[in-house]
């Protein structure tokens, strides 16, 4: 049982364990700046398309569908290219190589997280569906960011890198759900706390006021971002 | 436990590349192409969401504000509705609508009344049932379907109604092709101009105009089909028609494009502006409707059926809803139904009273002239007094002679020249003095008197026959009722100093309502005294004349003409004055050359009046048949 557990986290924690002495890392702030930009902005762009899919959902509209799908792709495209943009903020002096099928796996597994998540918040959101939309969300938060990070590190593994990077996938999976569901469970209270007044601030004939939300869906890019 | 040495750089490159996909980058650059795709295409999914809600947004209000307007039209429309609901409800005459299949859609509670039904007999019931049954053509449904349909429409479907409609048409028609070819045209037509329908159909209208019209015509034609649109009458559009005769006449034209299936035909409306009858006529016309278009109200008289048989009198003016030239088809009809019966019995009471008034002067006239027959014969009563007188001396004469003898104080030889002078005496006494102008004697007066007599009973007579409102036809001769009916007058000719000419030939016999036809030459001549009279105001010395003539006009017509020099008739008023109630006298009643034409046309004759103007004397002109066809009361 121990050796599968040092097995899973060998890999894992092996670059603060040996390598954090031997490499020289830095942070590209233009990176990391663009990185959170993305975040927020994603988040604010996803916000007014959530408020379409809502509006079109409680009027029976099926067109409630496309703004559903604008909504998943924009998060989870987001959710991926944040992830991806700060890795590539980050720099070590080592050749980085992406593997194709894990990027593409990454930027699915943060669509369907988020898909799965935003669905949960068409009608009326109970706990229950916030329990799961939370899960999915998260663990397209991890996914998303988690397969990204399981790249390749052509010279600290010699080995095969899927074989080596499977655990480490599991690991920042289950991570992203557990991370996810608290991330998501907050923010979804952010959401909410945040939108509330937006919500508040449809007419009677469910238009949004671009205007009065538009500092909070800032602000709510912001702290979602942050949970990210 | 170490951490690995990170710290921020800028300038973009460690000098580290990254292998994308096979495709090496520096890993600056690769970050920073992926986040501007990346926020690219997060911007265009914003933009979506933005525009669209911008969009609903501009909808919505679009959609308040047609919400808010069509609330408003409906307030208004509620407000309209009730509205005319009252005034249907509180106007004094039946208000009926229809729709175009003849079923009563709406009726008010006069008609309720009016018709003896209530609202649940009369919704949906057919117009017709409210009315006695009438002919076929004076079907007030037919007479809906027909207003109903545009001209365009009558003529491609209902072809067979469209060409009676023409030859009914009192106004000239051709109906002509787009490349100016006469296809049809109507006896109008060739009443005006003397131009059959088989002479100029197949041909163009260029034959009938002037030559120096023609080359212009050609071009007007050629500017017309480059715009087919209506030419409307009214405009004093002159066109110059040369007659079958060679004359020349000025007449207006209209012209109505009727773009059909096949090709676009022209209906030409041609029209003499002196003759306002004939276009009045054509203006009431169902073709004269749909040819103009007209907002003109139909007006109908019909009989409206009440419980019990009874029939009620009644007005009807039709208005059709939505009109053709407001562009929309005619979806019904408005029906204002007024009540005749009281205006009937008016106009009864009206005519019965003019009877009346015409009986009393007559009679005046009849005692005029008996009076003078009268005197007349009061001095043969005188002459037959003296004659008596001197009988009765020649009575004492021979009885003091008797006694002379008797006594023998007269010798016979006296007493045979006394007689012989006696038997003179009474001879003369009898036959009057044959050296006389005019023989006094007892047998002359007794003949006087007779002839007076006779004279006061004819007068009486004729009194009687011309005062009842015997209508049965009776045969007379024509020159013998004239002098007759003049002589009932003669002496107003006398006491106003007016000439009478009379020319009417001794041959015509007639067979038609004689006292209806004396009236109506009282009637005449009477005009014709007081229309000089009427002038006589203004000039003095005016000569009066009046003339009476007769004359055969065709097969079975005779043409009665009375000419007067009096005030004469204004031309606007020419068609007026024969209408009821119309007059243009101060104490006039307007009925008497209203009777005129009721009578004439009760005959199947017909009147006419021309005069050149005010103060240009006059001319009524009857034709009348020899042979009454019908008679009524």
């Amino acid at each position: 049982m121990g050796t599968l557990i040092d097995q899973l986290f060998q890999g894992y924690f092996s670059l603060e364990r040996s390598g954090g002495q031997l490499l020289e890392s830095r942070y590209d702030p233009l990176l990391v700046t663009l990185s959170y930009l993305i975040a927020v902005f994603a988040v604010y762009t996803t916000i007014g398309l959530v408020a379409h899919m809502r509006r079109e959902f409680e009027a029976g509209r099926q067109k409630n569908r496309y703004w559903w799908a604008g909504a998943a792709l924009t998060l989870g495209g987001g959710i991926f290219v944040m992830h991806f943009v700060a890795m590539l903020a980050f720099s070590i002096q080592v050749e980085v190589r992406y593997d194709l099928g894990m990027t593409l796996l990454s930027l699915l597994v943060a669509v369907v997280g988020s898909a799965v998540a935003l669905m949960q918040i068409r009608g009326r959101l109970s706990f229950p569906r916030l329990i799961w939309g939370g899960v999915w969300m998260g663990g397209g938060v991890g996914g998303g960011g988690g397969c990204g990070d399981a790249l390749c590190w052509n010279g600290l593994s010699t080995g095969t890198g899927v074989a080596t990077l499977c655990p480490r996938t599991v690991v920042d999976l289950c991570a992203g759900c557990g991370g996810g569901l608290y991330g998501h469970h907050g923010a979804v209270l952010l959401f909410f706390l945040n939108q509330g007044e937006d919500l508040i601030c449809r007419t009677p004939k469910h238009r949004v006021s671009w205007r009065c939300s538009g500092s909070r869906h800032a602000l709510y890019g912001d702290g979602v971002s942050r949970v990210l | 436990m170490g951490m690995a040495s990170a710290e921020f750089y800028s300038g973009g490159s460690c000098g580290v590349s990254t292998e994308l996909f096979g495709v090496s980058l520096e890993q600056g650059e690769l970050g920073i192409e992926v986040s501007v795709i990346a926020l690219l295409v997060i911007a265009v999914g914003l933009m979506t969401s933005v525009f669209n809600d911008r969009l609903n947004s501009l909808l919505q209000k679009k959609n308040d504000e047609l919400a808010q307007q069509v609330a408003r039209r409906t307030a208004q429309l509620s407000s309209t509705k009730e509205q005319i609901e009252l005034i249907l409800e509180s106007i004094g005459e039946g208000v009926v609508v229809v729709g175009l299949d003849g079923k009563i859609q709406q009726a008010n509670p006069v008609l309720e009344k009016m018709s003896g039904r209530g609202q649940d007999q009369l919704i949906g019931a057919s117009l017709s049932t409210l009315f006695v049954e009438t002919t076929e053509g004076d079907d007030l449904t037919s007479l809906l379907y027909q207003l109903s349909l545009p001209l365009k429409v009558l003529l491609e479907k209902e072809r067979v109604l469209f060409e009676q409609f023409c030859e009914e048409s009192p106004v000239a028609l051709l109906l002509m092709t787009e490349q100016g070819v006469i296809e049809s045209s109507n006896p109008a037509m060739k009443a005006l101009t003397g131009w059959s329908a088989e002479t100029i159909t197949g041909g163009t209208l260029e034959p009938l105009l002037p030559e120096a019209m023609r080359e212009h015509h050609r071009q007007l034609v050629e500017g017309f089909m480059k715009d087919p649109s209506p030419r409307k009458m009214g405009n004093r559009r002159l066109l110059p028609v040369v007659t079958a005769d060679g004359e020349e006449k000025q007449l207006e034209i209209g012209l109505l494009p009727l773009p059909c299936e096949k090709q676009l035909l022209v209906l030409v409306v041609l029209n003499d502006l002196e003759d306002v009858r004939s276009w009045e006529m054509f203006k009431t016309s169902t073709l004269g409707r749909l040819t103009l278009e007209t907002d003109d109200r139909v007006q109908l008289q019909y009989q409206l059926l009440q419980p019990e048989e009874e029939k009620l009198p009644v007005e009807i003016t039709l208005g059709m809803l939505g009109q053709h030239q407001h562009g929309l088809s005619p979806t019904g009809a408005v029906l204002v139904l007024r009540d005749m019966s009281e205006q009937i019995k008016q106009r009864h009471q009206d005519q019965y009273a003019a009877f009346q008034a015409s009986i009393t002067e007559m009679s005046s006239t009849v005692l005029h002239n008996i009076g003078n027959v009268l005197t007349g014969m009061s001095g043969s009563v005188v002459s037959i007094n003296q004659v008596v007188s001197d009988l009765e001396l020649i009575i004492k004469g021979v009885g003091v002679m008797q006694k002379g003898v008797q006594n023998g104080t007269i010798d016979l030889d006296r007493v045979d020249q006394t007689l012989s002078a006696l038997l003179e005496m009474v001879g003369k006494l009898c036959d009057g003095d044959s050296n006389d102008e005019r023989p006094r004697g007892l047998r002359q007066q007794s003949q006087r008197l007779d002839a007076g007599l006779q004279h006061a009973s004819e007068i009486i007579t004729e009194f009687r026959q011309a005062a009842t409102s015997e209508v049965r036809a009776t045969r007379f001769n024509l020159h013998s009722f004239v002098i007759e009916t003049l002589g009932l007058i003669e002496d107003r000719f006398e006491r106003y100093h007016v000439e009478l000419n009379m020319e009417v030939p001794e041959w015509i016999e007639m067979n038609i309502p004689r006292n209806l036809s004396m009236q109506m030459l009282l009637n005449l001549v009477k005009n014709s005294l007081e229309a000089v009279q009427q002038r006589r105001e203004g000039e003095e010395a005016l000569a009066g004349r009046v003339t009476v003539s007769a004359g055969a006009v065709d097969e079975g017509l005779v043409e009665l003409v009375v000419t007067d020099n009096g005030c004469g008739i204004s031309k606007e008023k020419q068609q007026e004055v024969l209408n009821y109630g119309y007059t243009t006298k101060e104490t006039g009643s307007g009925i008497g050359l209203h009777s005129i034409v009721k009578f004439a046309k009760s005959v199947r004759g017909e009147v006419a009046i021309e005069s050149a103007g005010e103060n240009c004397g006059a001319t009524v002109r009857i034709i009348l048949p020899v042979e009454a066809q019908e008679s009524h009361s």
